[in-house]
């Protein structure tokens, strides 16, 4: 081992810096100059209290930056492909193989990149006197690319878990081993003062083979460049063997007695010697030998200041060196230069100056009798003797003169133990720089290729940006059956939210709300239990109508978009609030005008009046937080975005209204809403065959009467055909037809949480009465069914009168009548009620137009079952209707006519080639005309009968005591107060005045208008019996 | 000291210009098919057209020869990548929203006869529009060869998908098309054989070394 002390650490001259007092965590006295304690403490004073504009930059602060860097390059790239890849795909195998892929292709572009740098620097160490370590900076290369490997797993594995991220922990364990033989070779390095890095390989000038032997022997440069052991680096830590292996290796540095061990380089100008000599001292430092590089005049100095440091590490402005006289190899620079030094007034004159005086000691002889001076002795450098050295000396002229000097200093044989090397000429050049000029190109249209390419990628991540954000607001979420029914979006979005929690202040005339400026009152939507919710985004939706629901999504297309909307569930129409009781879901709503609430919808978009501003400045005046949605993070561009599609969404409903007012006709507004001659419907009914005429067949609905009331879907599991004419046997399908008359389009449905959510209302609609329970009307009102109240004649004359067609309850559930569980249909003739729902023009064509409205993913038989009518009308002379479906399974029309709701067959399987999301629950079979039967209406299950007021098909009779008594059914009454007739069992009867209806009830249903009959469904029961049957009623 | 040396470099416009169309036209399609009644299915139709429209230049440019050139080889390299991009986007939009990425429904609905070379033609223009990028030194027999069957394969593709279809408008644009990669090939076959400066022989006599003998 080199012959010298162990070193005494010095501690920087203030113990008021948090790395100085770390450094002493970690420093001991006498430690080796380069073990651990002695690298931990560089890494903490690297790390922390270090900044690169004040103080000293270290090798070692370089490497560690550097490594750093790669873990970073390693990790961005990675992270941002694996951001994309969890934006845009599925979980699944393809999204795990993107992972893995992308970050292999990452870290293939850095290892050709590593590959690259090691080419060049090959090439420019090719024609050396020294043969190049391709292995060393192979070692380098793979350090590297061991790094950048280790960020891109950091990056990649939480997309795997938690688990899969800590198992990278392991890499840590090589990653700081790395980082200890690294930072060894830098402290080294950085502790010696050389003035730059360089590798005696990398010299180009003329040297003889025994001065190369020399220079490797002093430069501790094995025979044959020396590999890295990767063992030795990982595991020195864990076998003695392997300790002792590398002890040995850097043992290589004794003392050769055949050998030179003191240099004398000298040379003309620029003819390499301090690179040379700096090579030397390089690759000392790498091999881990302790060298210091100083000029003469700094030898002078620390002669004087330091004659006996052979200890103690000097901190030199902000850096840290080995003692000078405690290193193994002593490189002096530029010992001929001349310069004068200050002496002493007590110092003897030398070469006959005068005492006092400054000296010149660029002299070989003044320069050996000032170190004699100083340090006392014939030979003041004799501790160097059996150490290396290498001067410079910069006159070639007088090289054997300062070569006998040097050789006297030290006291040694100067034939034998230090060689002179005198290099000749000039180094050869850097190759002349030149400047490439592009042939031919403009400097203008140069800089207007790069501002188009600039513009380019911008507008891409723009749009990249824009697609992942999609992913966002529309990311699927799996609702239970209740949460879907009542809360999921249907593709049914009407308007943006801020719009409807300001429409009374922007929209009170058009809507004919200026007296009640509570929209969901007005109209008769149930509130929600929590009324005092605030009246901002952040509140919704309690703050919103039962049956109202909040998304991402645009209308009609519900495309995801950052605006948020509020769209209608199943709940708004199958929800009724009775008294002060919860909102019981899956009851038919008493009081909810969706027609005129529709109808007032569309008058206030058409109002010129109604901005995005005046949306925007009138939601900000009420809720100062603005709630602006965050697309960007720029507050002012996220406000023009959001400008931006309210401002979409207002022009594209004007639009479609504007183009479908020769179709749909022109909305009603103000007071005009809630005439029965404008709207006929009335609060809890619609026409929903007119918009599936319309929208289905393409053809008038206008003429259609067929009202509806809309019904309960209590236990809907308890019938397979659903209806009132008993035409859609599938439940999905059932909710699918009426979501699509309800207005929502088939790409609307065909999105996945949109179709989810209507499996899941469908689903809930199988049970929900049962489970969740909702009470009989004896449970919720205990007083109408008084205590002791016998209910078994009821039910006697239930079993006799009503059982027959609609079954009765069986414990939780209901049971139909033996062998009429499809359920029956009962014929027109035999019930007699209205027939305006079953008879209406166009009613048989609208099984196939249903059935094939939702393509399939293999449509041939559908196509056929078209085509095959199609035929049959041909032969039965039907021509038009021929035609009609001619052109329904193909109009030829261009494609550029995008409109999935009245287009082709043909294009709506173009559209969705992979078949419709709901196409399965449209089975051929599915929706019929329930042939075999005549004309007539289906007997329903009727559990919760109370929650189903008011009653038959058409809302025509308030009660079921007016329905059991048929000369108390009122020919006009007055609806929309909501209330509840307990006794009764029904909507409260108000009957008009002179004037007509006033307010709140201002709707006149009157039985005399086409669809309104109240005629019909009469049982034979006795006037004392009526009060028995309410009362068992009031149980079911 | 320095030098000042003219190099070859190729121009950057062309680049720029392909680069700014390629993100214009997808800023268009994403921003414009918001207001369309079905945003996946008009994406998936955009595409495809701005795919054609970027590699058109490409097309013909290969079709006339010019890929090489400080000019040409910039216009060929740009438009072929960038169309490459914005059919990879088509791919994207029509293979995974549009058929909701079931690849056997785009085979039930197009035919193997349409769907397969689609597919392929996807495929080997991915490896083409990285092979335009190799320098010069690297440049193999292989490589051209590869070029040429890609620029075949893709631009048969375009042009029976385009006049194939049953829309009018799509059908006059593929025939257009058509009309002109076939004009450009005809007039680079009549530069190739030498028929621009073939000069007829003067009536009545023959060239001298095809005089008879006497």
């Amino acid at each position: 081992m080199p012959n010298h002390p162990i070193f005494e650490l010095i501690f920087p001259s203030t113990n008021q810096t948090w790395s100085a007092r770390v450094a002493r965590w970690f420093a001991k006295k006498n430690q080796e100059p380069l073990g651990a304690n002695r690298v931990v403490t560089q890494t903490m004073q690297d790390l922390f209290g270090t900044k690169d504009v004040q103080d000293a930059i270290m090798a070692s602060y370089v490497w560690m930056a550097d490594q750093i860097g790669h873990i970073a390059l390693g990790a961005i790239f990675t992270l941002l492909w694996c951001w994309g890849v969890y934006a845009f795909t599925s979980p699944g195998t393809t999204r795990s193989v993107l992972y893995i892929g992308g970050t292999l292709a990452v870290f293939a572009v850095w290892f050709w990149k590593e590959r690259v740098d090691l080419r060049d620097v090959t090439v420019r160490a090719s024609g050396s006197q020294f043969d190049f370590n391709i292995s060393d900076v192979q070692w380098n290369v793979h350090t590297a690319l061991f790094y950048f490997l280790l960020g891109g797993l950091l990056a990649m594995t939480p997309f795997f878990g938690l688990y899969a991220f800590l198992a990278t922990i392991i890499l840590w364990v090589p990653a700081v081993f790395l980082a200890y033989w690294w930072l060894r070779r830098k402290i080294a390095f950085q502790q010696a003062g050389l003035p730059y890095l360089f590798r005696v390989a990398n010299f180009k000038g003329e040297l003889s083979d025994a001065q190369k032997a020399a220079i490797r022997h002093i430069a501790g440069i094995p025979e044959k460049p020396d590999r890295v052991h990767v063992h030795e680096v990982l595991f020195f830590w864990l076998s003695r063997s392997i300790r002792e292996q590398i002890r040995q290796r850097e043992t290589h540095l004794l003392k050769d007695p055949l050998t030179p061990q003191h240099l004398v380089i000298s040379g003309p100008l620029a003819s390499g010697k301090t690179p040379l000599a700096t090579g030397i001292g390089t690759e000392y430092a790498f091999a881990l030998g302790i060298g210091r590089y100083i000029s003469a005049i700094k030898l002078l100095e620390l002669a004087q200041t330091q004659p006996n440091n052979n200890y103690r590490i000097e901190p030199e402005d902000g850096r840290i060196l080995w003692p000078w006289r405690g290193c193994d190899l002593l490189i002096v620079d530029d010992v001929d230069a001349a310069v004068k030094i200050p002496w002493g007034n007590d110092n003897a004159a030398i070469d006959g100056a005068a005492a006092g005086q400054p000296q010149n000691v660029d002299a070989p002889q003044a320069f050996r009798n000032a170190l004699i001076q100083i340090l006392g002795g014939k030979h003041p450098l004799d501790w160097l003797r059996n150490r290396r050295s290498v001067w410079v000396v910069g006159d070639p002229q007088r090289a054997d003169v300062w070569t006998a000097i040097i050789a006297e200093l030290m006291g040694i044989d100067r034939a034998e133990e230090i060689m002179s090397i005198r290099l000749q000429g000039i180094l050869p050049k850097w190759p002349e720089q030149v400047t490439p000029v592009p042939a031919g190109e403009p400097r203008l249209a140069r800089a207007l290729g790069k501002a188009l390419a600039g513009f380019g990628g911008l507008f891409l991540l723009l749009s990249a940006t824009w697609w992942w954000r999609e992913g966002e607001w529309g990311r699927f979420q799996q609702l239970s059956p209740e949460q879907a029914f009542a809360g999921g979006s249907f593709g049914l979005e009407l308007a943006p939210l801020k719009y409807f929690l300001v429409m009374p202040q922007l929209s009170a005339k058009p809507m004919g709300i200026e007296n009640s400026p509570d929209v969901a009152k007005r109209f008769g939507f149930a509130a929600r239990a929590d009324a005092s919710a605030g009246k901002c985004v952040a509140d919704a939706p309690q703050n919103l109508p039962v049956g109202f629901s909040v998304s991402n999504r645009m209308v009609s297309t519900a495309s995801p978009v950052p605006v948020k909307f509020v769209g209608l569930t199943c709940a708004a129409c199958h929800a009724t609030q009775v008294g002060s009781l919860k909102p019981f879901l899956g009851a038919a709503t008493q009081t909810a005008d969706l027609i005129g609430f529709s109808d007032a919808l569309s008058s206030a978009i058409l109002d010129n009046k109604l901005t995005a501003d005046a949306i925007l400045s009138a939601y900000d005046k009420q809720c100062p937080t603005r709630d602006t949605p965050a697309v960007t993070g720029i507050g002012p561009l996220d406000r023009i975005v959001e400008s931006y599609l309210i401002g979409a969404w207002l022009d594209g409903s004007r639009e479609a209204m504007r183009k479908n007012a020769a179709k749909y006709d022109m909305a009603f507004s103000g007071h005009g809403l809630f005439k029965p001659d404008n709207i006929p419907t009335g609060p809890s009914r619609s026409r929903p065959f007119r918009s599936v005429i319309r929208n289905v067949l393409d053809l008038p609905g206008e003429t259609n009467h067929a009202i509806s009331k809309m019904p309960a879907v209590f236990m809907q599991a308890y019938k397979n055909w659903a209806q009132y004419d008993g035409s859609i046997g599938n439940p999905e399908a059932r909710s699918a037809v009426a979501i699509f008359a309800s207005g929502a389009t088939l790409p609307a449905m065909n999105e996945r949480q949109i179709a989810d959510n209507i499996r899941q209302a469908a689903k809930f609609t199988l049970r929900v009465g049962e489970d969740p329970k909702v009470p009989t009307l004896a449970e919720a009102f205990p007083e109408s069914n008084p205590p002791g109240t016998d209910v078994s004649k009821g039910e006697q004359l239930y079993m006799q009168n009503c059982y027959s067609c609609h079954g009765g309850p069986q414990g939780t559930g209901w049971k139909m009548p033996e062998g009429k569980d499809d359920p029956d249909i009962t014929r027109l003739d035999v019930i007699k009620t209205d027939p305006a729902r079953i008879n209406f023009r166009y009613v048989e064509m609208l099984a196939p137009a249903l059935t094939s409205l939702f393509p399939s993913r293999d449509d041939s038989a559908k196509r056929q079952m078209l085509e095959d009518l199609a035929n049959k009308k041909q032969e039965a002379g039907a021509t038009a209707e021929a035609d009609f479906w001619r052109r329904f399974i193909d109009s030829k029309a261009e494609s550029a006519k995008v409109n999935a709701d009245i287009s082709d067959f043909a294009h709506r399987s173009r559209e969705f080639p992979a078949g419709h999301r709901l196409a399965d629950a449209f089975a051929i079979g599915q929706v019929v005309r329930r042939e075999g039967n005549a004309l007539g209406y289906q007997n329903i299950p009727i559990p919760r009968v109370w929650l189903r007021a008011p009653y038959l098909h058409n809302g025509s009779i308030p009660t079921l005591r007016a329905l059991l008594v048929p000369s108390e059914r009122p020919n006009k009454f007055c609806r929309g107060n909501g209330g509840y007739d307990t006794k009764a069992i029904g909507i409260p009867v108000v009957l008009p005045d002179a004037d007509g209806c006033k307010a709140p009830t201002q709707f006149l249903f009157d039985a005399a208008v086409e669809g309104n009959s109240n005629q019909g469904h009469e049982i034979s029961i006795r006037p004392q019996d009526v009060d028995d049957l309410l009362a068992y009623l009031r149980t079911l | 000291m320095e030098k000042k040396q003219e190099v070859e470099r190729d121009y950057i416009w062309p680049y720029g210009l392909a680069a700014f169309l390629l993100g214009l036209g997808t800023l268009a399609i994403t921003a414009l098919s918001l207001s369309g009644p079905d945003v996946s299915y008009l994406r998936s139709q955009w595409t495809a057209w701005l795919a054609l429209a970027l590699a058109t230049p490409a097309i013909l440019a290969y079709a006339g020869g010019l890929t090489d050139g400080l000019v040409w080889r910039p216009v060929w390299r740009g438009f072929w990548t960038a169309g490459f991009l914005a059919f990879a986007l088509h791919f994207f939009w029509a293979v995974y929203r549009t058929y909701d990425g079931d690849y056997g429904a785009v085979f039930l609905h197009q035919g193997t006869w349409f769907a397969l070379p689609n597919f392929i033609a996807a495929a080997i223009w991915a490896v083409d529009a990285i092979a335009v990028w190799l320098p010069q030194k690297l440049s193999r027999p292989a490589i051209h060869w590869l070029h040429g069957f890609v620029w075949l394969w893709v631009t048969a593709s375009f042009i029976v998908s385009t006049i194939l279809r049953p829309d009018m408008g799509i059908m006059i644009a593929g025939y257009v098309f058509t009309a002109a990669v076939t004009m450009i090939l005809l007039l680079r076959l009549r530069t190739v054989f030498g028929l621009a400066s073939a000069k007829p022989p003067a009536s009545g006599s023959l060239p001298a070394d095809t005089a008879p003998a006497k």
